[in-house]
């Protein structure tokens, strides 16, 4: 995937993400994660800090767009528990996978977000 | 403390006690330099300062060691794997199979390629202990939390 496709992925990403949880009045802070990949350089892409009901956060981290199998990978980290999910892009489309690499079996939408927030163990 | 978390703090303790042989070597050397601590019969200075020059080959070939212990035991533990795939070939599959960034194989895979060559001889682009842990601790941290 070329760098640029990548940022606008993950920008739409993040705007999704942003606009579910304002909805339901979670505070959203924004920030600008600086990467360094070998192929695509130096670049930013926009990351999110998702403060949750119960003192947990969750934060949504782009890792890279040059990974193994997939056209880009963005975590979804817990805390203070560090459970995990993983959103792989592939085919133009985020998919969803446990830490164990187990594909979600629904589509990543904003039902799928909301459920997924309420399932992890944030402690 | 998470298996990933364990093994992470692992690689730590072995770059710890490098350095603290290192520190005792070099404390060792000087206090026979200067006359205030004699050396076994059988060794010479040099076998001291050679002995020096090799604490972090010699440590990195067990970090590396440790690191591909916890691939083993999470190939054919969570992964359920009978076979024993030679170290290059666990360390990509394992890489594939986390998804991981192309730069962090490529870095763990420099790690492995070094230490090779400090086994086997051969050449391969030198990696300081530092490095080499970096490269291995990020690596693992793509492995799932609990395991």
């Amino acid at each position: 995937m070329k760098r640029d496709e990548w940022i606008t992925a993950v920008t739409g990403l993040c705007a999704d993400v942003k606009r579910w949880s304002e909805a339901r009045g979670w505070w959203v802070q924004s920030a600008e994660l600086a990467l360094s990949e070998r192929r695509l350089g130096d670049y930013t892409v926009p990351a999110l800090m998702i403060a949750l009901p119960g003192a947990q956060r969750l934060h949504l981290d782009p890792i890279g767009a040059d990974i193994i199998g997939a056209d880009g990978r963005v975590d979804l980290l817990i805390y203070p528990s560090l459970n995990r999910m993983i959103l792989l892009r592939r085919g133009g489309e985020w998919r969803l996978f446990t830490d164990s690499m187990v594909e979600w079996p629904l589509p990543w939408d904003e039902d799928t977000f909301v459920k997924l927030v309420a399932a992890l163990p944030g402690q | 403390m998470s298996a990933t978390q364990a093994a992470i703090v692992l690689l730590k303790q072995v770059v710890n006690q490098a350095q603290a042989a290192a520190e005792a070597l070099r404390h060792y050397q000087g206090a026979c330099e200067s006359g205030q601590a004699d050396l076994p019969s059988a060794l010479r200075l040099s076998d001291l300062r050679s002995c020096l020059e090799d604490v972090e080959g010699t440590y990195l070939i067990r970090l590396f060691a440790s690191f591909e212990a916890t691939l083993r035991r999470y190939w054919s533990g969570p992964l359920g794997r009978k076979t024993r795939p030679q170290a290059k070939h666990l360390v990509d599959r394992v890489a594939a199979h986390r998804k991981m960034p192309h730069d962090v194989l490529t870095a763990a895979d420099r790690a492995r390629s070094f230490r090779n060559a400090l086994v086997h001889g051969g050449v391969a682009p030198p990696m300081t202990l530092a490095e080499a842990r970096r490269a291995l601790c990020v690596y693992l941290s793509y492995l799932p939390r609990d395991w």
